[in-house]
């Protein structure tokens, strides 16, 4: 789910960006407060932007050659609140972008918006849907499902427009197959396996640190 | 005892990351640019010169076995985040 760097056309990259950077801005911002105002929660961000980043290299192969890993985006979205769990998603991602080469660095804003934004956004706002609506453990699942296949959304569109806009003389100039071998092949995994995956680490996670998130998740 | 279930569950993790290595495929579409080439006849040519130029790419440390590679980039993400989260506090008691 990592874009690579040449994935995508620059302009493509320095728009998702240029949509990242304020939303960055506000996240650190949110994550800053708090650190400021509880002593324990620079241990918590750390420890939970440190599972995002093992989550996202724990690959699952499924059959047809390929592989995807969750993101964490359900539990870290649970516990942190949708801003503060983008913002630690983002850190992972930019150390795994630039430490270990997973990921593009100018297509850091591409990846951290789907991954960070609207995968612990997905996850939040299905979540607080069925709050008290359905047992818990029901609940964390859709909630790491639906912020999963949500981000595979982004990640299969931006690289499908690729070919649709970027072309010439019939060849792609980056990548080379467009939304209709891009949404079966991406969404389409994540919707029978990996979106699952999520759902249950998720489960896994909150349950296991629930007993210790109550004041972390102020804002 | 919020610190020792956050090790014991961090220690988790660090362990259950080498199940990764199972996987020998990349993600859909994360090949290499020469799977290109076997694909669809040709290399993108914005994708050619998109080489990256990572310290410790695909986590893999020259001469280590994948397995001590896979550890000891899991713990360099977890160190990391802690320095980063660390240096934020920082920069508060500053001010």
């Amino acid at each position: 789910m990592h874009i690579p760097d040449g994935f995508i056309s620059p302009s493509t990259s320095i728009v998702m960006l240029a949509i990242s950077v304020p939303l960055w801005w506000y996240g650190f911002k949110k994550a800053k407060q708090n650190i400021d105002n509880d002593d324990s929660a620079v241990t918590f961000l750390s420890s939970m932007t440190a599972f995002a980043f093992m989550v996202m290299m724990i690959n699952v192969p499924i059959p047809g050659g390929t592989s995807g890993h969750a993101v964490g985006m359900g539990a870290l979205a649970i516990l942190l609140g949708p801003w503060v769990a983008f913002f630690c998603i983002s850190i992972a991602l930019f150390f795994q972008a630039v430490i270990f080469g997973d990921g593009g660095i100018l297509a850091l804003g591409a990846n951290s918006f789907a991954m960070g934004f609207i995968g612990a956004f997905g996850s939040y706002y299905f979540y607080e849907m069925f709050k008290n609506k359905l047992p818990n453990s029901i609940n964390l699942f859709i909630a790491g499902y639906a912020g999963m296949v949500l981000a595979s959304v982004v990640i299969a569109v931006l690289l499908g427009i690729q070919p649709m806009l970027f072309n010439e003389g019939g060849k792609a100039i980056y990548f080379p197959f467009d939304l209709s071998v891009t949404i079966p092949a991406i969404v389409g995994s994540h919707i029978l396996v990996f979106g699952a995956i999520e759902g249950l680490a998720t489960i896994g996670v909150v349950r296991f640190l629930s007993q210790i998130k109550e004041k972390i998740h102020a804002n | 005892m919020q610190t020792k279930t956050l090790i014991l569950f961090l220690l988790i993790m660090i362990a259950l990351v080498p199940l990764g290595l199972i996987s020998e495929y990349p993600a859909w579409g994360e090949w290499g640019i020469e799977e290109f080439q076997t694909m669809i006849g040709y290399i993108p040519h914005g994708m050619q010169n998109a080489s990256t130029n990572a310290p410790i790419p695909d986590y893999e440390f020259h001469g280590l076995s994948p397995l001590w590679s896979t550890l000891i980039s899991a713990s360099i993400g977890v160190a990391l985040s802690f320095l980063f989260f660390t240096a934020i506090k920082k920069t508060r008691n500053k001010n």
